[in-house]
């Protein structure tokens, strides 16, 4: 329902699209426009002035490449892409209503799409000791602080005479915890020795924000990705660790699946041996099932003990999944080999604490 | 027709008809306003102030809507051409934050000229010239009017006062500002501030703001002004080299021009009249010196304190 408010809000901002809106509706984080020329999805984010031209660069760039599965971004009458309003930035784009029929195909459409992003933007960078040995050990420091803190919390859970249910539950998987930890860290130091003695490193155009929810179907069925407010050049197992994390807590999804899906992605780009290690990594990292015990520790007179538990119980299920599909993708083929480029890195995010569910 | 067959042509803008040629035509989409341009450079920086005074103050200047291709004008004969959206509606004075912030924004656009430069370069400051009003008023001093020989015996303290702020800050750029800031071209779209420029040759320095200030003097009260300089500060700095530069503007006697305009010795009836207004503007502009250099003053004892 359009409120005169709503009109007098989003006014300013769809202005600059000559638009009068005759009803406005709350999507998420998008409001769908509908007006006497055809119906918007209008998004609402907060970038600063580098993220926004970054974001323009990239949405262009894709299409300049041959990758035309994003959904456009119309521009605004004055030749912008996104409209800064205060703190906020505005972006315009078709509306493609959601088609349900096409939801099951929606995985194998989003990594397809992703894997042909990936075999677009993909070069093999100049090997820089700083950046590997920088992003190593930031991300291992990172990951031993977190592990000591869960040890933490275990300790104090122990010297409890009666365990909460939640604190008993975690105790009960503490070792299985701490196993994927340790092979996660294992496998960094894997491909970081590797990524030492091959003196190489690949990065793509990584869509950082990787997720069903971004991709649609637009009215003819085919699907296109949105919300590239967040892609960054980067290994492409970022958007990858990213994907098949958050895969994980679908209650159908196997680790048959995940692998058919990998395959799929290989397809467009065979990942490098240390690339696969740093993938089983990412994902053996119990990451998920910290950030349960987090909420736990800062928000547990926000939920009950029962929903705190069930949201354990979840991720630790989707831990036992990742673990299976990590098996599975350790025995793959060996990748094609690879064709030299020139670019240099400036920096690599082999992690992020906003990609973690 | 001619002319609206080239626009449909060019712009993405439909039901086009001419509302007020050849200024104003009527589209689909609202009522646009035509510009021309005689010279490139010009229309250049007019193009480049509107751009970078849109980002983020949430006041809107008229842009020039973009061609099909993208372009900011089109080539019309030996012409160039642009358009911008129009209205009529005022926006007033009463939201003071919106004005300041934009204001601030203008500024910060005004004093980052990278681009352009030998355009600019070429564009020299107003300069006062007191021998001219002196010229103009010789033939009323011997009258001895009082309201005269005070205004100009206090001209020549401000002038003195202004040139030699102007000459400690003579290695700080100048602004470069659209000739016509004005309260009137501020406008109301939806609920938000649409300014509508000007097309003159730009001035470098103060003197725009100053008139600015003048009107809106005219039409709120000195501690409106004041809490617009505030508004303005947030986002522009006026403490430090700018703010002196600004002042010496405000401080520099420009309405004495304006004020000897005012007086015609024609018959006696006339002389009374004219020097009715020219104590009348005298005293506005008065008004404004005092609650300047005021905001100044308290702005300074606010940091020494």
């Amino acid at each position: 329902m359009t409120t005169e408010k709503d009109t007098l809000n989003y006014g300013p901002v769809l202005f600059h699209y000559d638009l009068f809106p005759e009803k406005l509706e709350q999507h998420g984080r998008v409001k769908k426009v509908i007006t006497k020329r055809g119906t918007f999805a209008l998004k609402e984010a907060e970038m600063s002035e580098d993220e926004r031209s970054w974001f323009t660069h990239v949405i262009q760039r894709l299409s300049e490449i041959g990758f035309h599965q994003v959904v456009p971004l119309y521009p605004t009458k004055f030749g912008d892409y996104t409209v800064q309003l205060g703190s906020r930035t505005y972006y315009l784009m078709p509306w493609f209503a959601s088609d349900e029929r096409n939801e099951r195909a929606k995985d194998e459409v989003l990594i397809d799409h992703l894997g042909k992003i990936h075999a677009l933007t993909l070069k093999e960078q100049d090997f820089s000791n700083e950046v590997v040995e920088h992003s190593y050990q930031y991300l291992m420091n990172r990951w031993e602080n977190r592990q000591y803190e869960m040890e933490r919390f275990t300790e104090e859970a122990e010297q409890k005479t009666y365990m909460s249910p939640f604190e008993l539950t975690y105790l009960s998987h503490f070792h299985q915890i701490m196993r994927m930890t340790e092979e996660a860290k294992r496998r960094l130091k894997e491909w970081y020795e590797t990524c030492q003695r091959e003196k190489r490193y690949r990065s793509v155009l990584c869509h950082g924000k990787v997720s069903r929810n971004h991709l649609i179907f637009n009215p003819t069925g085919e699907g296109h990705l949105l919300n590239f407010e967040k892609a960054v050049l980067d290994t492409p197992i970022r958007d990858l660790a990213v994907y098949f994390r958050r895969a994980a807590h679908q209650k159908e999804w196997s680790a048959e699946e995940g692998k058919s899906l990998l395959d799929l992605y290989e397809k467009h780009v065979p990942l490098l041996n240390e690339e696969r290690g740093l993938l089983i990594s990412y994902l053996s990292y119990p990451e998920p099932v910290f950030n349960a015990v987090d909420l736990y520790c800062m928000k547990r007179n926000d939920y009950s003990q029962i929903e705190m538990v069930h949201r354990l119980e979840s991720r630790i299920r989707a831990m036992k999944k990742i673990r299976d599909f990590c098996d599975a993708i350790m025995m793959a083929p060996p990748p094609a080999p690879l064709e030299q480029t020139d670019s240099i890195p400036t920096k690599i995010h082999i992690n992020d604490e906003g990609d973690h569910i | 027709m001619e002319l609206i067959n080239t626009l449909e042509k060019e712009y993405e803008l439909y039901g086009m008809r001419w509302k007020e040629k050849p200024h104003i035509i009527m589209t689909d989409y609202g009522e646009k306003r035509i510009r021309y341009w005689s010279e490139n450079e010009g229309m250049r920086w007019h193009i480049r102030w509107r751009d970078e005074s849109s980002k983020g103050s949430g006041a809107v200047p008229d842009r020039m809507i973009r061609t099909k291709s993208g372009e900011p004008a089109i080539k019309y004969g030996n012409r160039w051409l642009t358009v911008h959206d129009h209205t009529e509606t005022l926006y007033g004075c009463e939201d003071v934050e919106r004005w300041g912030q934009f204001i601030a924004t203008l500024l910060n656009a005004a004093v980052s000229v990278k681009n352009q430069e030998v355009f600019l370069k070429q564009i020299e400051p107003p300069v006062f010239d007191l021998n001219h009003c002196m010229t103009l008023a010789q033939k009323y001093l011997e009258a001895n009017f009082q309201c005269m020989v005070t205004s100009i015996k206090e001209s020549k303290q401000r002038l003195e006062f202004s040139r030699a702020i102007k000459n400690r800050m003579r290695n700080h750029a100048l602004p470069v500002l659209d000739k016509e800031l004005s309260v009137k071209n501020g406008k109301k779209i939806f609920h938000f501030l649409f300014y509508q420029g000007g097309e003159s040759l730009p001035v470098k320095g103060y003197l725009p703001l100053r008139k600015f200030m003048v009107e809106w003097l005219e039409q709120t009260s000195p501690s409106s002004l004041k809490r617009l300089l505030t508004e303005v500060n947030k986002h522009f700095s006026l403490e430090q080299e700018q703010g002196l530069l600004l002042l010496a503007e405000v401080v520099m006697p420009w309405e004495l021009y304006d004020c000897l305009d005012q007086l015609d010795n024609s018959s006696l009836e006339r002389m009374i009249d004219g020097l009715k207004r020219y104590e009348d503007c005298w005293e506005k502009n008065r008004t404004l010196v005092k609650t300047v250099t005021e905001w100044f003053d308290e702005k300074r004892r606010k940091v020494a304190l």
